[in-house]
């Protein structure tokens, strides 16, 4: 059976993804805040280009590409964050986005679980020390389209974000980020 | 007579109880060549010799791979592999920064502040700082410390700051292969033995192989115990071949000359008794005893070959004590006289090696003495003529020594004739071990080079001095001199500096609890935050909590003992080390170590002193000899030695090399063994064939024993082999070339 699912795994990361477009709402707990940090946005996924996420109130956005460093929009300017924190957070997004088997399957376990609505969840296990200290496991629900990634970290707090409203993009490029990013941030990520 | 054997006896009860003494206090071999220099009059020396023990003792292990993934579980196959061995000791790894360090800066956060982030809590903008902290928390960015520790996000800036990203994988070619590199610092448990040396190379070949299958990565490895198994391997294959050969040589001389092993015996035990009673003598008069000292005392003493093969020649043949008596004793007093010039050197090192060589030939020649008589009885029944059928009279030696040293000066006039004191040529080392060494200072982009070592008798006396240190690099950085300064107490704020963060922060967020609520944090957490804010804690974070959470590693960077306190500032990059230098002297508790320039000068200076101390050894020789000869033969006898040595010199400049310290050492052998054999034949008779059978089979042992050693790949070792080999020879040349029935 293994060979089984190895073709069907290596069938499926082989696979052209769709390009989506939608929003998010995240939803951030931290030990010893009264409510969790909830944000909205927009993001725009294209498997060969990368991943676009803003806030809606414009103050943060995150580019990850689909090779190289993630980039961060602090308001005024794009930087590239370089903590080993955020290199594993970028990597695993990125992997889960692109449904790359591979990567997932050398970095942690995977487990099939029945989610509270029936809805199929994998539970990622981290199989690296290194990432075990800052991750607990990571939660992926998805059908046609990822519907939500809930990251547990180990100093207890949680990351969730849920995706909505998703509907095909045409291609992630300077144009079609202006619809969730001003303009100037836009042309210096995208610009060539 | 027959109380002579008593006195070996006597020798053999004074080994014994010195024996016994050491077997209680413990034998100690030193192996630091500065340490053969007059004593340090740092306050704190300890501290300097126990980095350079875990200086001697680190490997840096090179983990090389195609991408950061095939990299990242090659480091964690090889951190298992570590995990595993009790041959190697991880110094640091982020386990350790993680687990131990990370939880020293969160309990002191208060303290830890960057200047700008003191700057702005003192301008009132912490609700800036708490919102923006607040606003990074919207993004998926992960932090080190989390959020609720460091709500204002001055730790993690903090950290960021101050600890250094050797982390990161720097990307380098190796093979015109590019590959991203990460360092693993390891300590040999055991690298300096042969065992050990042996053990941690089959270690390192199975896991370079493993990493290399299983994942695809390279692994080398650099270091001080790499390159003493490299010298070691290659000396066991040298002492192999070149002890191998010399030594059947040898048997097959004394067996055709001697047609007996019993002379070869007497020699043997004689030098290893004289060997055996220096190294007791010397351990107990010294404390410590140089592995130099050890090699070079034992060559030296190695002039005791002489006085045994000398009584073989002339066994057998009626009272042989009376006979050889006194130019064993004439020979022994010269070569003690040449040898203990060293004595007034005032270098420890040569000290040493004076008194060990005088002590094992006094040791090697009672032997002979006492044992000679019981040990070889059979006379020498086969001499042929070995002279040559050439007279080279005195008065033209002497016209040769004029011009050979006429030569050398010269040749030293003109630059030609120069000194090394490199201390490399004391390793050997496989061309892999070296390119992996200089791509190791590459990746790194730096030398291990040289450091400050600051020592105080407290840690708040060193603050002090790391107080006027901190200004000092700011000068030194404005001003070029050095690019990097790594040390651990720029980890640390100075206790002022502290203080006063800590009261910044608490002033800025004690009196404000609503900054923290408005972010969102319960009430039970700004409570819990403003009891800890205003609890007076009394607590600085000092040297001594970083050095225990870093383990291994923060012991080479902070040293504590009942006498003191010490940390070692390490100068990346240095441009003007004459003006740390300087500073460095005048002011208390600080040295500047430079480990190559260090031993460059100790040997440079031993050198020095060594070929100073060679002319007041010949002086003392010829006084000595006035005693038993006229001028004329006096002059006769230290003319060949001292011509042999100037060949040498000659030669050494022929062969495009420098002279340094090994050959310097060779030149006293010389000295020892050429008065010997002049000695010898001064006293014999015209037509005495047995005595100038006796050197030339002295001078073909010593040939073939040390002369030999030319050929060994370890530099020092050939320095001193050439010069047994070229001193030797033309001593024994210039023997031959003696016709006693032409002299006047």
């Amino acid at each position: 059976m293994k060979w089984l699912l190895l073709l069907i795994s290596m069938s499926v990361s082989a696979q052209e993804l769709p390009s989506v477009q939608g929003k998010f709402v995240q939803t951030r707990d931290t030990p010893g805040m009264d409510a969790p940090l909830k944000s909205d946005g927009k993001f725009l996924f294209a498997q060969a280009t990368g991943l676009l996420w803003a806030i809606d109130d414009g103050s943060t956005a995150m580019f990850i590409p689909a090779e190289g460093k993630t980039r961060m929009w602090r308001g005024d300017q794009w930087q590239t964050p370089n903590s080993p924190a955020m290199k594993y957070t970028q990597q695993f997004i990125r992997a889960i986005a692109q449904q790359n088997q591979a990567e997932l399957d050398k970095n942690f376990q995977q487990k099939k679980l029945t989610g509270e609505d029936g809805a199929n969840v994998t539970r990622l296990s981290p199989r690296r020390s290194r990432i075990k200290r800052f991750i607990s496991y990571i939660d992926v629900r998805r059908d046609t389209y990822l519907r939500s990634i809930r990251i547990q970290q180990q100093d207890g707090a949680a990351l969730q974000l849920d995706f909505l409203d998703q509907q095909p993009l045409a291609a992630l490029n300077a144009d079609s980020c202006e619809n969730v990013l001003n303009r100037s941030a836009c042309q210096q990520v995208f610009s060539p | 007579m027959k109380r002579l054997p008593l006195l070996f006896l006597a020798l053999l009860l004074l080994d014994l109880a010195g024996a016994a003494l050491l077997y209680k206090r413990g034998i100690h071999i030193q192996t630091d060549l500065t340490a053969m220099l007059p004593a340090s009059r740092d306050a704190h020396p300890e501290f300097e010799a126990k980095l350079t023990a875990a200086a001697s003792e680190q490997i840096l292990l090179l983990l090389g791979a195609e991408d950061e993934d095939t990299l990242d579980d090659a480091g964690d196959a090889l951190n298992a592999a570590l995990a595993e061995t009790d041959q190697l000791q991880v110094l640091i790894d982020e386990d350790r920064l993680f687990d131990h360090v990370l939880p020293v800066f969160e309990a002191n956060r208060l303290q830890l502040l960057t200047a700008s982030d003191r700057r702005r809590l003192a301008n009132g903008e912490a609700a800036d700082m708490i919102l923006a902290e607040l606003r990074a928390q919207r993004s998926l960015a992960m932090k080190l410390v989390p959020y609720q520790v460091d709500p204002l996000g001055t730790l993690n800036r903090y950290i960021d700051s101050v600890v250094p990203k050797d982390i990161a994988a720097p990307s380098k070619s190796w093979q015109g292969k590019s590959l991203l590199w990460k360092v693993v610092p390891v300590r040999a448990t055991d690298g300096m033995s042969v065992a050990g040396g042996e053990n941690l190379q089959r270690w390192l070949d199975g896991e370079k192989a493993k990493l290399l299958s299983d994942n695809g990565a390279v692994l080398l490895a650099t270091g001080v115990p790499i390159f003493t198994r490299d010298a070691t391997s290659m000396a066991r294959g040298e002492i192999n071949v070149i002890g191998s050969v010399s030594m059947v040589a040898i048997v097959l001389i004394c067996l055709l000359v001697f047609r007996s092993l019993q002379p070869l015996l007497l020699a043997l035990f004689s030098v290893a008794s004289g060997v055996v009673t220096a190294f007791i003598f010397c351990q107990l008069a010294f404390w410590h005893l140089h592995l130099v000292t050890l090699v070079f005392g034992a060559a030296l003493t190695g002039v005791a070959v002489d006085f045994a093969l000398h009584f073989a020649a002339h066994a057998g043949r009626g009272d042989i004590l009376q006979r050889i008596r006194s130019p064993m004793l004439l020979s022994l007093l010269s070569s003690v006289a040449g040898y203990a010039a060293l004595l007034f050197t005032g270098v420890r090192g040569l000290q040493e090696i004076a008194l060990f060589s005088v002590v094992g030939l006094i040791g090697a020649c009672l032997t002979v003495l006492s044992l000679g008589p019981l040990l070889v009885r059979r006379e020498l029944s086969w001499a042929p003529r070995l002279s040559l059928p050439l007279n080279f009279a005195i008065p033209w030696r002497w016209l040769a020594v004029f011009i050979c040293a006429g030569a050398a000066g010269m040749l030293f006039a003109r630059g030609l004739l120069k000194f090394d004191d490199n201390p490399r040529v004391m390793y050997a080392a496989k061309p892999r071990t070296l390119e992996v060494a200089t791509f190791a200072s590459s990746l790194l982009e730096r030398e291990t080079g040289p450091y400050l070592l600051i020592s105080a008798d407290d840690e708040d006396q060193l603050q002090l001095e790391l107080q006027f240190l901190r200004g000092q690099i700011e000068q030194w950085q404005r001003n070029n001199l050095v690019d990097e300064v790594q040390w651990i107490g720029s980890w640390i704020p100075e206790y002022a500096t502290q203080k006063h963060n800590e009261a910044v922060y608490r002033e800025a967020l004690a009196t404000r609890p609503e900054l923290l609520s408005a972010a969102g944090f319960s009430a039970r957490y700004v409570n819990a935050f403003q009891h800890e804010l205003l609890a007076q804690k009394d607590h600085l974070l000092k040297m001594a909590e970083l050095s225990t959470a870093l383990g291994s590693a923060g012991q080479s960077y902070a040293m504590y003992d009942r006498r003191g306190v010490a940390t070692q500032v390490r100068l990346l990059g240095l441009k003007d080390a004459d003006a740390i230098r300087k500073l460095a002297t005048q002011r208390p508790g600080w040295r500047f170590v430079d480990r190559i320039n260090d031993l460059q000068r100790a040997l440079s200076q031993l050198r020095e002193r060594a070929l100073w101390f060679l002319g007041l050894s010949y002086l003392l020789v010829l006084l000595l000899l006035r005693f038993a000869h006229p001028w004329r033969k006096v002059l006769g006898i230290v003319c060949n030695p001292l011509l042999a040595s100037l060949v040498c010199v000659l030669g050494v400049v022929a062969i495009g090399h420098s002279l340094s310290l090994f050959h310097v050492l060779g030149l006293y052998l010389v000295l020892g063994l050429g008065v010997d054999y002049s000695i010898f034949m001064a006293s014999s008779a015209a037509e005495d064939r047995r005595t100038l059978l006796a050197v030339v089979v002295s001078a073909l042992t010593s040939i073939l024993a040390f002369g030999l050693l030319a050929f060994s790949s370890t530099p020092f070792v050939a320095q001193f082999g050439t010069t047994m080999l070229v001193g030797c020879s033309v001593s024994v040349l210039l023997a031959m070339m003696e016709n006693k029935s032409a002299r006047v």
